[in-house]
């Protein structure tokens, strides 16, 4: 029964626990349940013709339990998949997982150069100040909503 | 000595493993590395390119393939930078984006996805030997692997250095993934400095 009221929980959080907070002027919508939060969600316009774009967001988790993504949905896209993208000397590797774990009373960054959402067979293509929604399943069967917006990543990040 | 020229220094010393910055980063300050060579790809336009036809100029190298999702985007975005930055001077330096993909990754496929970057480049591609004679030649690397799983089909990972070549097609120097744009600029203007 505790999954029943986590999912009654997590569909009232998600259905009303959208928030859009400024943060040095740009707004950034907020996903969250009473434990996970996912803020910061960006993602790169696809360049040329491609169809599939990376998406990075920050996952939080407040309570004393660690969790891992295990999904990602998103209607934006024929597939979204979890990957990791990791540096093995100076080769660039990437392929997907199967989970990212999120510890407790920790965060995971989804980020270039790491741990990222991909989406593949995108049905528009995403312009800068447009946003896409994605919905992250969580191992306890929960799922948070958020809302990534688009920008150009002009440089580098720093790890 | 400047913040840059120590950082130009510090990266050129990493880089090469030579303990010339006392001179600063002078042409004869940057040693001639063993790899790289000329070559002949298809490239985004469709012709023929010779790296011979460059001579004058200071040539950007490195290996991607268009449907890379970060380490490709990141390193043109910087190009792109590091291109605005040298201002005048950048219309004396190409950028080679050689495709480790040649099954995707064909001449319009490159074309379009250079267009998205204000950057003087040229995508090139070719025959997988072709290639591998041109990855071989820079001490490069890639791999292809299949992930059925995965709406990918298969994933490509392949070494992320930046090569600098000089107006005579000699490689100069080669810069890690973590290069800064101004560790790049700063490279750059050493070699263009050659050539005055």
């Amino acid at each position: 029964m505790i999954g029943n009221l986590s999912s009654r929980r997590t569909l009232f959080f998600t259905s009303v626990a959208f928030a859009v907070l400024l943060v040095g002027g740009q707004p950034t919508v907020l996903g969250q349940t009473d434990t996970l939060t996912v803020h910061d969600a960006w993602l790169r316009p696809p360049t040329g013709n491609r169809t599939e774009a990376g998406v990075f967001a920050v996952v939080e988790n407040s309570s004393a339990t660690a969790r891992a993504i295990v999904g990602v949905s998103t209607d934006a896209a024929d597939k979204a998949e979890l990957h990791e993208m990791k540096m093995s000397g100076a080769m660039m590797r990437m392929s997907p997982v199967k989970q990212v774990k999120v510890p407790a009373h920790g965060k995971v960054e989804l980020k270039p150069g790491s741990y990222h959402v991909m989406l593949f067979g995108l049905k528009k293509t995403p312009m800068v100040g447009d946003s896409v929604s994605f919905t992250l399943t969580f191992d306890d069967g929960s799922t948070v909503s958020a809302v990534a917006s688009v920008r150009q990543d002009g440089d580098m990040k720093k790890k | 000595m400047s913040a840059s020229r120590t950082a130009a220094c510090l990266l050129l010393a990493a880089a090469m493993s030579v303990g010339a910055c006392h001179k600063g980063p002078a042409a004869e300050a940057l040693p001639v590395l063993p790899f790289g060579g000329d070559f002949s790809l298809l490239g985004h336009d469709h012709a023929r390119f010779d790296l011979a036809s460059l001579r004058g100029t200071v040539v950007l190298v490195f290996f991607g393939y268009s449907s890379c999702p970060d380490a490709c985007p990141t390193t043109l975005s910087k190009l792109a930078t590091v291109s605005r930055r040298l201002g005048d001077d950048r219309a004396r330096v190409k950028t080679l984006y050689v495709s480790v993909d040649p099954e995707r990754d064909t001449p319009d496929v490159l074309k379009a996805d250079l267009e998205n970057f204000d950057l003087d480049a040229l995508g090139l591609t070719g025959t997988k030997a072709e290639i591998d004679k041109v990855v071989s030649q820079f001490g490069a690397a890639y791999e292809i692997t299949p992930t059925p799983e995965s709406a990918a089909k298969y994933t490509v990972a392949h070494t992320t250095w930046l090569y600098a070549l000089d107006a005579n097609g000699r490689t100069r120097i080669r810069f890690p993934y973590a290069a800064t744009v101004d560790e790049i600029v700063t490279s750059i203007r050493a070699i263009l400095a050659e050539v005055g």
